[in-house]
């Protein structure tokens, strides 16, 4: 049996990590703010997001190596894609359809951001200020599949007019970076 | 060849490993129990334990193929190359996630002195070393 010290050369290194994780959630939750001034498209919008939120954990961390962790995080899959592949799920059935296409395309990023970069229970905003629509995704569990995929079951919140709807599913990474959604 | 991977692997790791140190902000044990904590009962148990460490993986796995190399794993933390091996138990250069998990299970057991299967704040502050 090996010990904590055996294993890594610093007992805090599980800590280390954790707060490494705080970062990453204060970015996800950060960003519900900038998305909502977000008009272009997904990809770009999401790599300019990215951009700046890790400027700015990195100058809180004031550690490259965290900044290498989050950037990697943040810049390591195809963040158009995986937006476009949750958005049918996400939107789907009677809550899609009172959706318009910035409402959706708002969520897919508020998605996109929140499978690969959310800590489990940090939530990632979206607002249209147009239509008035809002919302919420919300990681709050990760684990990998039989087949070693990352799978993160996720909540949703759409908040039309004074409804709030709340959907829960299970969405999985696939090998080009997308995640599909499984449940 | 294998002096090269060897050289170059090292130099990862030296360069990965000492900015971490440098850089890294006190801890708050707050915020580390919040994140674990999921039911809020301000202890973290063995299924909590598990699912964040699950996420750090997922989180530390870059490439995202499944697998930590010592390189994914430096950049996050300073690692010990032999502890690295030893967790690695198909000597295949990578972690698994059950290697990961296995290895990392020792700390639980390290922080939870009271072996009542919880890590508390008191105890949490002490592995913490605050």
């Amino acid at each position: 049996m090996k010990t904590v010290i055996e294993f890594f050369s610093s007992r805090k290194s599980v800590a280390v990590i954790l707060v490494v994780a705080v970062a990453v959630a204060g970015c996800a939750n950060t960003s519900g703010g900038s998305s909502t001034s977000g008009g272009s498209s997904t990809l770009s919008s999401a790599e300019n997001w990215a951009s700046q939120n890790t400027k700015a954990i990195i100058g809180g961390l004031g550690g490259a190596t965290a900044g290498g962790l989050i950037g990697a995080a943040l810049h390591g899959g195809p963040l158009g894609i995986i937006g476009g592949a949750l958005a049918g799920g996400l939107a789907g059935g009677a809550i899609g359809d009172f959706l318009d296409g910035r409402d959706k395309q708002q969520q897919q990023q508020a998605a996109s951001r929140a499978m690969e970069t959310a800590p489990s229970n940090s939530s990632v905003a979206w607002k249209n200020p147009d239509s008035g629509h809002s919302g919420t995704v919300t990681p709050v569990r990760t684990y990998q599949n039989d087949n070693g995929q990352y799978c993160r079951e996720y909540q949703q919140t759409v908040n039309i007019g004074n409804q709030q709807h709340q959907a829960y599913g299970t969405a999985c990474r696939q090998p080009d970076g997308s995640w599909k959604i499984v449940s | 060849m294998k002096a090269l991977s060897a050289l170059i692997m090292a130099l990862c790791v030296i360069s990965a490993v000492p900015a971490f140190g440098a850089g890294t902000p006190a801890l708050d044990t707050t915020a580390t129990m919040g994140l674990a904590d999921k039911n809020g009962d301000r202890k973290i148990d063995r299924e909590e334990y598990n699912q964040r460490m699950t996420e750090v993986f997922f989180f530390a796995d870059v490439d995202k193929d499944g697998n930590l190399t010592i390189v994914e794993l430096a950049a996050v933390t300073t690692v010990d190359p032999q502890a690295f091996r030893n967790a690695d138990k198909d000597g295949n250069g990578k972690l698994t996630l059950g290697e990961f998990l296995y290895a990392v299970h020792i700390d639980f057991y390290t922080a939870d002195a009271n072996r009542d299967g919880f890590i508390d704040m008191p105890e949490l502050r002490v592995f913490m070393g605050q």
